[in-house]
């Protein structure tokens, strides 16, 4: 009885820190976007471009890999390959109202290595706040 | 009397009221849509077809697909008032799977904003692998480790002929479990002290004959040592 009560009592410690942590991170767990701005806050992210290649070729985000629907087969081995157990993925496309990103995030988070999140306003709200940054 | 540049401005109105009075309007038949392509289909082709209700001619000038998987072909760049125009377009399906939908943007003349046509499309997921992906962290035991290929009925009927790994320090042998149903994949690296890729590709026939042989990937990898 004595060992239950504790029990008890440490599930409930447990539950503070808990509670403080998923309100914390309730932005980044609230669905499967995220801004820029808590995407730049993960450390260590893997960076994925899911625009056409000739966009990717112009430019992109620093250590991003390319990754489309049109060779998915040829492109997916090395994004596995970089793909650490339990690191987070963030999916960008060319801006907000395009698709391919999320359709990307989607065939990723099949492989089960970490969470998957798509950039909300994708390449354009990158390369704005580039630019801001660069005023 | 009107200085030129008033002159200029009302004139510019005033022609800009007839235009929209007399107004070139465009009614679509369709602006979306919806394909369900069998398995063996390379693309989907369709026509967003609309009349120019309008009495004066109506330019489009612009047709952008917004994916190099689309194309979109204008039959005539200008309609006459009470003719029909037509836009032909086609969707590869590549190697993609699931629902898609792709965008049209069509600018008229005269007009602020873009038309926006839709397809949506349907791909049927032939093969399913359960993992898609294997791998073994450095240091673990080079145990083989199984993927299962299931066979869906909207293939419309595979059987796997073989399997072949791209990288000799992952091997990976073909089970049949129920042919043209269920099969395994064996993989199972050499060792786990050098970091290794692997896509495994496996080959099908069609059940009836007659198509392309067609092959389906899964992956399998020796993780490097996490820093």
């Amino acid at each position: 009885m004595r060992i239950a009560r504790q029990a008890l009592v440490i599930a409930l410690i447990a539950l503070v820190p808990a509670g403080v942590a998923a309100w914390v991170h309730r932005g980044l767990f609230a669905d499967s976007e995220i801004s820029l701005a808590t995407a730049q806050r993960l450390r260590g992210a893997l960076w994925i471009d899911a625009r056409a290649a000739e966009d990717y070729e112009k430019a992109h985000v620093p250590d991003a890999y390319p990754l489309n629907e049109d060779e998915w087969s040829a492109l997916l081995p090395p994004v596995l390959q970089a793909w650490a157990p339990g690191q987070t993925a963030v999916v960008y496309c060319s801006s907000q109202s395009c698709q391919a990103s999320r359709a990307i995030a989607a065939r990723l988070r099949e492989f089960k290595l970490g969470p998957v999140f798509v950039l909300r306003g994708g390449w354009e709200s990158w390369n704005e706040s580039t630019a801001a940054k660069k005023k | 009397m009107l200085c030129p540049a008033r002159f200029c401005l009302a004139l510019t109105l005033g022609l800009g009221f007839a235009a929209s009075l007399l107004g070139a309007e465009i009614k679509w038949e369709e602006t979306s849509l919806e394909f369900h392509p069998k398995a063996t289909d390379l693309e989907v082709t369709g026509e967003f077809r609309f009349k120019n209700t309008g009495k004066t001619p109506v330019s489009i000038e612009s047709v952008t697909p917004e994916c190099g998987c689309t194309t979109a072909v204008l039959e005539k760049p200008t309609v006459a008032p009470g003719a029909i125009g037509s836009i032909k377009t086609a969707f590869t399906l590549g190697q993609r799977k699931g629902r898609q939908e792709k965008h049209i943007r069509v600018q008229i003349a005269g007009e602020t904003e873009e038309t926006v046509l839709t397809l949506v499309t349907f791909i049927p997921e032939q093969v399913r692998f359960t993992p898609d992906f294997v791998y073994w962290q450095a240091g673990e035991p080079s145990e083989p480790k199984t993927i299962t290929m299931t066979i869906l009925p909207e293939s419309g009927g595979l059987r796997a002929t073989g399997v072949s790994s791209s990288n000799s320090h992952l091997k990976v042998t073909l089970e049949t479990v129920n042919a043209g149903k269920e099969y395994r994949l064996v993989v199972q690296p050499k060792d786990t002290s050098t970091d290794a890729m692997a896509v495994l590709n496996v080959t099908t026939t069609r059940s009836q004959g007659g198509a392309e042989p067609k092959s389906f990937q899964a992956y399998a990898q020796v993780k490097p040592p996490a820093h």
